[in-house]
């Protein structure tokens, strides 16, 4: 911004020079993670110690046997690099002619796969990151006409209505709708990517659990803005309640705004389970096949692509809170955020997060006293007086298998979310210039991909699904966290500390942290049940929970197929995470 | 003061974020559907098919099965329901000598471009089939030579003795392709307005789906159906699902679970010599001694398993092969004495692909643990990611979908390719001289009540190794909407779709 108001003493051509500087950075950053990506992509044979010609043979017959002569034949046919870096640097040599290569498997080009399907995807992304959006807009209206008004504006339903969309799992949700929508009454197709009607259910399943996550955000810059001093001026002033309520709005949007961007970029290459319910044809399930089948241009192509893509939103969403907190972070304009204090509990309010805890543990120490033994025959029983949760496809008691997966869902879960917590804390403070970087590319490649090469390099295990998980955990928190700490940095009394020569170590500690810190912690908290179902995303490559394991996840996944038969096998564990969401929100929650 | 503009901002970040709605109705990966102008006059029927092409369609790989699945394509003759050969494209066939059959071909068949399905056109397009590499799995091995011997016969010779040569020929590899097809790349035939069926597929779109027209020219008088619309679903789920919403009017191979909610819908099961059964690796650790194994089969209840996660359907397992009248006279199978179960524990896995197989996993791993069995918990991932660690032996057992019979219809290289020392497919690690001899000589009669009873026995020399414990024989179900009529099923699930195949 400095440029724009100091007059430029060179001539125009440095001024020019300089102004492109920061669009290149991300063309930059962009570059060196192609780079790398191709280069990791390029060495999952190495990695995983898989021969490429097998799994690309295996990809074509299911079950043929694999002879030498075959073996030997697709070798010929696929010329494998002889290490990873030649086949990266053959593979980027080609790339920036506009040549992808061509795919092991099928023999047809790349690009010609890629191209179609990241349209299909980024159109999914774009969709339900829009749906979200105003799905979370709704629910924070309430609250914004409050601010208005100049009434309280933190109510516990904002909280738990916010906890409780975030805790929804995403594929439960697409198998109820289809069931219910589809299925039953025929309103709304069920599967393929067609029409606007084919968008309605698979981005609504995406879309409702990222929107409670939105929401909290959203809720919390609500509140903090609503402290600070020149609502109160407006409003003593006679200012319009909607006018208050659309500049508060506006600020919470630009909060959460990067979000949105992020979890388009996100969810590009990561809808697998969406796509697999619905048959959309999109990158996610491609970029996993090819992965699988070792398909090495495919994969390379398909991860260039998501990485492109997820910088360039970087990019773009970073260009876009610049613009809307202009306003607010330009000189003299400093936003006067005040810390929050904490408003004294209603009686509900304490008592909430207290009765809900209380169901918890009844279950849990309830289930720990139960049999959770097989028992074939005793498959299906819904609901009643020998098993008050109903049994599963094994005849295992629900309720038994509540108990015994909680310690391990919870704790993995909150684990897991500190973690994330830190380290998006500290990535976020640390970086100021909110341009687009490795967070972008990160959150860009699928977890699954990860997990391939998490799984490779550590072998399979419950801590390897949690580090692919964590991998990419911490990024939406950082995101926010940079956020945060922008609106900070603007303020007039953080700019008066660094006038009077205060150090950054000083800062830190008694601006930055304690304002950034509280709404990051209930942003960590609101995502704690996503984080246990993308542990269980990784199932497959038998990372995660092992088989028969009572992780609530897993519990999920696997009952998912008797839905409508059984559908307690599947109500006990939403329940349940839904419940852990909306304590950890309710505790968390300093409104 | 800025007030308007960041108010416009903000419209146009939410703007930015909804335009995709309009922009990307567009986006639909695919070209716009043309619905094909068939000659005939009927319906259009909507297809779900379960296997996702890998290499655009071609017969080499097994996306030959979604040729004569949608019947586009077809072979010399067929394997009808009971394992029986029967003519199709070949008129009739005749069994020379054990290297030779002879097939009569019908008059007057055109392929799909207009050209004539003649001898010279056959053998051919079977010898392009037997010089590929990697070639069909059911010529794998083989020294086999196609020939014309007039306008109408056509003649196939293997180098060596080959009591099966005929069944080979039933495999959807050999499906039987216009000259047009070789022309672009030999290795993988393009399947498109080349074959013989009933049905022409004019477009495919990358591995979502294809569509079909009918082919007026068709030998067997026009088909019924105007078209079909066929797409490639690869999760079992979603295809018992467009099927109710009435997206689909045909869905294979539709999920145990899901079968129950078919209510309104038909359902053509096909059983399959297709079994699942616990495999003990027999080369290493604790089931390399056959006391341990037998405590394990002992221990192992199919009955639980075919009640359970089977839902009681298929067919409860009492052997390799499924029951029929020549397996009446199966001898009992005698194993060695049951010795205690070791403490070590051990380790058993399964693949999630099959949507039965996990919970099977977990049954059967709580079955060896009631009988002392200390237990690991169950591996599971999916096949791609495991079958190497199977093949290899790494765990103790392994609870596997396996086919009984070979490719070609028949036990007994269904039992070489299982369970002989140099088996291409020994999840067992199984090598006993008495079944390598069992199996050999049962491979070397050529009479067919008499191959038949040689199978039996070797079936029980496996058996008595109990290195396998089958539990369930496998049904594939069909499910589709009641107004469809002629459908077809056979042994392997070969065929669906008939020229008669009609909707109301």
């Amino acid at each position: 911004m400095s440029d724009a108001t100091v007059p430029a003493p060179d001539t125009r051509v440095r001024g020019g020079a300089r102004a492109l500087l920061p669009l290149l950075r991300p063309l930059q950053t962009m570059a060196i993670a192609i780079g790398v990506v191709s280069l990791v992509a390029g060495a999952l044979p190495w990695l995983t110690g898989q021969d490429p010609a097998y799994t690309v043979l295996r990809a074509r017959f299911g079950e043929r046997p694999i002879d030498d002569a075959s073996l030997a034949a697709v070798r010929a046919e696929l010329d494998l690099p002889g290490n990873p870096l030649a086949g990266a640097l053959t593979w980027l040599g080609g790339a920036v002619r506009g040549d992808l290569g061509v795919s092991w498997v099928d023999g047809d080009p790349v690009a010609g796969s890629v191209g179609p399907a990241l349209l299909v995807s980024l159109n999914l992304a774009l969709v339900s990151a829009g749906m979200a959006l105003l799905l979370a807009i709704l629910v924070v209206t309430p609250a914004l006409l409050r601010v208005g008004r100049g009434r309280r504006v933190a109510t516990p339903a904002l909280t738990a209505g916010a906890a409780l969309l975030a805790a929804v799992p995403g594929f439960v949700l697409a198998v109820l709708l289809v069931a219910v929508l589809a299925v039953r009454l025929h309103a709304l197709p069920a599967t393929g990517w067609r029409t606007p009607m084919h968008m309605i259910l698979p981005c609504l399943a995406l879309a409702v659990p990222t929107s409670g996550v939105l929401a909290r955000v959203m809720a919390t810059s609500i509140v903090s803005t609503a402290d600070e001093a020149w609502v109160r001026t407006w409003r003593a002033n006679g200012g319009r309640p909607a006018r208050i309520s659309v500049a508060v709005a506006h600020r919470a949007l630009a909060v959460v705004l990067p979000l949105v961007l992020l979890v388009v970029a996100g969810t590009i290459g990561a809808a697998v389970l969406i796509e697999d319910v619905f048959a959309i044809p999109g990158l996610g399930r491609l970029a996993l096949s090819a992965s699988l089948t070792q398909d090495l241009p495919m994969v390379q192509g398909a991860v260039a692509a998501l990485v492109l893509t997820g910088v360039t939103i970087g990019a773009l969403g970073a260009g876009l809170h610049a613009l809307l907190l202009a306003p607010t972070l330009g000189a003299g304009r400093g936003s006067t955020l005040t810390r929050v204090r904490p408003l004294p509990r209603t009686h509900a309010q304490r008592l909430a997060p207290v009765v809900i805890l209380g169901v918890l543990g009844v279950i849990i120490v309830g289930g720990l006293l139960r049999d959770g033994s097989i028992d074939a025959s005793r498959a299906f029983l819904p609901p009643g007086l020998s098993a008050p949760l109903g049994t599963d496809s094994l005849g295992r008691d629900v309720w038994a298998r509540l108990g015994h997966g909680a310690l391990l869902t919870v704790g993995l879960a909150v684990a897991c979310s500190v973690v994330s917590l830190v380290l998006g804390l500290l990535i976020g403070l640390a970086s100021r210039s909110g341009r687009a970087g490795v967070a972008d590319v990160l959150n860009a490649v699928p977890a699954t991909f990860m997990g391939i090469i998490v799984a490779s390099v550590i072998g399979p295990g419950l801590f390897g699904a949690a580090l692919a998980v964590c991998i990419a955990g911490w990024i939406p928190l950082a995101v926010h966290a940079r956020t945060l700490a922008a609106e900070v940095r603007a303020t007039g009394f953080h700019q008066a500390a660094v006038v009077a020569g205060a150090g950054p170590w000083w800062l830190l500690r008694r601006h930055l942290v304690p304002l950034v810190l509280p709404p990051l912690t209930q942003h960590a908290l609101v995502r704690l049940p996503r984080l246990a179902l993308a542990l269980t995303g990784l199932s497959f490559l038998g990372v995660g929970a092992p088989h028969d394991s009572p992780e609530w996840g897993k519990m999920l996944a696997d009952s998912v197929s008797h839905l409508e038969r059984a559908p307690w096998t599947m109500a006990g564990p939403a329940v349940a995470l839904v419940l852990v969401g909306l304590v950890a929100s309710l505790l968390g929650s300093r409104d | 003061m800025g007030f308007p503009r960041t108010t416009r901002l903000a419209a146009a970040a939410l703007a930015l974020t909804t335009a995709g709605t309009l922009a990307g109705c567009m986006a639909t990966g695919e070209k716009a559907g043309d619905a094909g102008t068939g000659a005939a006059s009927g319906a259009r029927l909507k297809l779900d098919l379960t296997w996702v092409p890998k290499q655009n369609l071609s017969p080499y790989s097994d996306d030959a099965l979604s040729l004569t699945r949608s019947g586009a394509g077809e072979t010399l003759v067929s394997i009808d329901s009971d394992g029986k050969l029967q003519p199709w494209l070949a008129e009739s066939f005749q069994i020379v000598d054990a290297k030779k059959v002879r097939f009569t071909l019908r008059k007057g068949v055109k392929f799909q471009d207009g050209t004539a399905a003649d001898a010279k056109a056959v053998a051919d397009s079977l010898t392009h089939a037997m010089t590929a590499n990697p070639g069909p799995e059911s010529l794998v091995d083989l020294k086999l030579t196609a020939a014309a011997v007039d306008d109408s016969t056509v003649e196939v010779t293997s180098a060596d003795d080959d009591p099966l040569l005929a069944q080979r020929f039933a495999n959807p590899a050999l499906v039987i392709l216009a000259a047009k097809a070789y022309t672009k790349n030999a290795a993988t035939p393009d399947p498109v307005g080349t074959l013989t069926g009933a049905y022409t597929i004019t477009k495919v779109s990358g591995t979502q789906g294809m569509t079909s027209t009918a082919f007026a020219g068709y030998w067997g008088g026009t088909p019924k159906l105007a078209g079909l619309d066929v797409r490639f679903v690869g999760k079992p789920e979603a295809r018992a699902s467009a099927l109710r919403a009435g997206e689909s009017d045909v869905a294979e191979n539709i999920p145990l679970a899901q079968l129950a909610q078919l209510g309104d819908f038909g359902v053509l099961s096909t059983p399959t010599p297709r079994f699942t059964g616990v495999f003990l690796t027999t080369n290493r650790g604790a089931f390399a001694d056959a006391g341990a194994r037998s405590a394990a089969a002992k221990a192992v209840n199919a009955q639980a398993v075919f009640d359970g996660p089977f839902e009681k359907h298929g067919e409860l397992a009492k052997g390799l092969f499924r029951d029929a009248s020549w397996t009446a006279s199966r001898p009992a199978v005698a194993r060695a004495a049951a010795a205690t179960p070791p403490t070590a524990p051990i380790t058993i896995a399964t693949y999630s692909d099959r949507p039965e197989l996990p919970d099977t996993v977990s049954l059967v791993a709580d079955q060896l643990r009631k009988a002392g069995f200390t237990v690991n918990p169950p591996v599971v991932k999916s096949w791609t990611v495991m079958e190497k660690d199977i093949l290899a032996g790494t765990y103790d057992v392994v609870v596997s979908s396996q086919l009984g019979f070979g490719a070609t219809g028949d036990p007994v290289s269904g039992l070489k390719k299982l369970f002989t020392c140099k088996g291409s497919y020994n999840v067992s690690r199984l090598c006993d001289p008495k079944v390598d001899a069992a199996v050999a000589a049962a491979g070397k009669e050529v009479d067919e009540t008499k191959r038949l009873n040689a199978a039996l026995t070797a079936e029980k020399a496996v058996l008595d190794t109990g290195a396998v414990v089958p539990l369930v024989f496998e049904d594939v179900h069909t499910g589709y909407a009641k107004k469809v009529t002629g459908l077809t099923t056979d042994l392997f699930g070969y065929r669906i779709i008939t020229p008669t195949t009609a909707i109301g």
